[in-house]
């Protein structure tokens, strides 16, 4: 066995053979040596176990091509304390905060590294690429004397030396540290850009030594990776598709990126010729390191250098990860405002158009002498393209219009009030529908046709003197008419929606108001609410409803009550899809005499 | 190390550790010396200074040798910190422990 003491007195360094029976005796040597520093006999069983399990670790997971490079163990002992520090030259691997014994007692393995735990205060791992290194720490459970030692003053030596040594150390934690104070400080006077990422980025180059940095940043869906930022202005690095296995991916990053592990880049793993990395040439040694916020990907920030003599350090590669992983949290934080803000102005802009949609609706529906109405609206988002009207033709009658804009949300509801300004602006032509629903569509087509849009619609004129509704539609769902025996007559669904041809001419067909009539107009909203099974309400079960003999003379009001009653209790608890809007009309010779002020006649839900 | 076999007692002797360099030495010594008839096996720990994680997996690997035909694993004289070792990993209920001569 080779042993070599680097420093005598209160620290002891071995570089032991990588096998077992060398670790084990460099366990008993540093026993020995804890022994003559003072240390009880719990401390020293409890270092000798520690030391042969973290020596059993660096030995039997050794690779063998390493076999020939030795284990270092290292001893430092205060009056306080005592460090071991154990530097293998393994694959690494990820130390649990908490390592657990197995879950199965009858194991054979798998409780070293709950011994070093138990056994100790604190246990830290540091991967590097070459080598990895174990730090356990316990405090002495009986404190150390002040010592007599003649050679008093070599140990004081021994003892600066070993100051020098941490301060080194906490010169190294202090400059990452320090910079992500400044970091931290800058971020509460703003939130994260691109300036200050590169900033940052440069900074984090300086502190490792390294000769260049690439960032880049994952879609939302995590399915590509952006160049953002690179320590080359010109390098042009085009975008990586995440594809295929952590084996099969064709670049380091994306490697990175699926596996959610670091990937390194040496002499053993040079860059495939198609690599994006392989830009910065070769020789090159360095880490891809994937930026992951819980479970989603921010992106990879990659680190190298035009060397590989020199690979980053345990130390180096730690400090990489503190600043990326910050990094990362800090983008993600970003995102998430962002998002967060623009989720709050499309509902702002929704609340609005959903004010101006109901702007668009009548406050109350107009009743001519001898009718009744009834008419109810209920959006199924929070703005819809459903609209409906009814205007008093003074010595004519009554102009109703139901429509619904093919669409949903802002637009539909923007071209819903395109129409009404369309509808209120031509009242002449309310007695003649067909002729209104072809004025209609010429003025409506080139709106329409460039947005690719169209419009249903149905418009009747009822007309008090002849008692006769005058009918006209552009692809709008048939009307119901009831009589008075219950039986139900379907209007005829005349021509194409609005917007589909410019030049097309729509007719109106006449129906006769017989006394005790009613009848019904609705958007496809009524007809296509489905239950939980998926089934459609349809026309037959609704028209099966209208004629039912219970609504033989009843109020308008109950009605359309029961309407809305059939449609929720048929829908029970699927969701509605569409807006669910109709108007009901009902000859009532009883109201006539003059215009009826009842309770409002239009329900209007969102 | 040596074993001694004796009626249904298969007993391991001489060793003063029990670690990772000679765990599998241990499981050998087991594995070609111990009968059908044996139904214990005696580990002699009095000069046993130190054990290791790999060492308590040789012990189990012996528990679970007699374990299917009734028998158990007996620990004789096992020192203060062997039996604290035992205690940590919760594997003190595995084993019998006897105190040595």
């Amino acid at each position: 066995m080779s042993t070599v003491t680097t420093t005598p007195g209160r620290s002891l360094n071995l570089a032991v053979p990588c096998d077992l029976a060398a670790v084990r005796e460099a366990a008993r040597q540093l026993r020995s040596f804890l022994e003559q520093q003072g240390l009880n006999g719990t401390d020293l069983d409890a270092w000798e176990l520690i030391t042969a399990e973290a020596g059993n670790n660096a030995v039997e997971h050794t690779p063998p091509e390493a076999l020939n490079i030795p284990v270092e163990l290292g001893m430092r002992v205060t009056p306080s304390d005592a460090e071991l520090v154990v530097v293998d030259h393994t694959p690494g691997f990820e130390l649990p905060d908490d390592p657990q014994l197995p879950d199965d007692p009858l194991s054979e393995s798998g409780r070293g590294l709950f011994l070093m735990r138990a056994l100790s205060d604190s246990v830290r791992y540091l991967r590097g690429r070459e080598e990895n290194v174990l730090v356990i720490k316990k405090r002495r459970t009986s404190q150390a004397t002040p010592s007599s030692d003649p050679q008093q003053s070599v140990e004081m030596a021994v003892l600066e030396t070993t100051i020098h040594t941490m301060t080194e150390e906490l010169a190294a934690s202090y400059e990452s540290l320090s910079a992500i104070f400044r970091f931290t400080a800058e971020l509460n006077r703003g939130s994260i850009n691109a300036e200050f990422t590169e900033r940052w980025l440069h900074e984090l180059r300086q502190i490792v030594a390294a000769d260049w940095f690439v960032l880049r940043l994952a879609d939302p869906f995590g399915a590509l990776l952006a160049v953002t930022h690179c320590s080359r202005n010109d390098a042009g690095l085009p975008p990586l598709i995440l594809k295929g296995t952590t084996q099969t991916a064709a670049s380091i990053e994306s490697r990175a990126a699926i596996s959610r592990q670091d990937m390194w880049f040496d002499a053993a793993n040079p860059f495939a010729s198609d690599d994006p990395l392989a830009l910065f040439g070769s020789p090159a040694s360095g880490l891809a390191h994937p930026l992951y916020v819980n479970t989603e990907l921010v992106g990879v920030l990659s680190v190298g250098r035009f060397t590989r003599q020199h690979p980053f350090t345990a130390g180096q590669v730690n400090i990489i990860h503190t600043f990326a992983d910050f990094l990362g949290i800090q983008i993600r934080n970003a995102r998430i405002q962002e998002e967060h803000l623009r989720t709050r102005l499309v509902t702002r802009e929704l609340e609005i158009a959903a004010t101006i949609q109901r702007s668009l609706l009548p406050v109350r529906l107009p009743e001519p002498d001898g009718f009744r109405l009834a008419g109810f609206c209920e959006s199924a988002s929070k703005v819809g393209g459903d609209y409906f009207d009814a205007v008093l033709v003074p010595d004519h009658g009554l102009l109703l219009v139901i429509a619904d804009v093919m669409g949903k949300g802002v637009p539909a509801a923007m071209f819903a009030a395109i129409f009404r300004s369309h509808v209120h602006a031509r009242p002449d032509l309310a007695v003649n529908p067909g002729e209104f629903l072809t004025w209609l569509n010429r003025a409506l087509y080139p709106d329409l046709d460039r947005v690719e849009m169209f419009v249903t619609a149905q418009v009747v004129f009822l007309d008090q003197k002849r008692r006769e509704l005058r009918i006209a539609s552009a692809g709008h769902c048939p009307l119901l008419v009831r009589h008075a025996d219950g039986t139900i007559k379907e209007g005829d669904a005349d021509g194409p929606p609005l917007g589909i041809d410019g030049d097309l001419v729509f007719t109106d067909h006449t129906e006769p108001v017989h006394e005790g009539m009613c009848f019904l107009m609705y958007t496809d909203g009524l007809i296509e609410a489905r239950n939980p099974a998926g089934e459609l309400l349809g026309l037959e079960r609704l028209k099966s409803w209208f004629g039912s003999p219970h609504l033989k003379g009843a109020p308008v009001a109950a009605i359309e009550a029961g309407l809305v009653k059939l449609a929720r209790e048929f829908q029970g608890s699927a969701p509605a899809a569409d807006d669910l809007t109709f108007v009901l009309v009902a000859d009532d010779p009883a109201s006539a005499g003059g215009a009826h002020v009842g309770p409002g006649n239009l329900h209007v839900a969102y | 190390m040596r074993t001694h076999s004796s009626g249904e007692v298969l007993s391991v002797t001489d060793f003063t550790n029990l670690g990772a360099t000679n765990a599998g030495l241990f499981r050998d010594f087991v594995r070609a010396t111990l009968k059908p008839e044996h139904r214990f096996i005696e580990v002699d720990l009095q000069q046993a200074n130190f054990i290791d994680s790999e060492g308590l997996g040789a012990l189990i690997s012996a528990h679970k040798s007699v374990a299917p035909r009734g028998g158990c694993v007996r620990l004789i004289g096992a020192n203060a910190m062997v039996a604290e070792l035992f205690r940590l990993t919760r594997l003190d209920q595995l084993f019998e422990f006897v105190p040595g001569t």
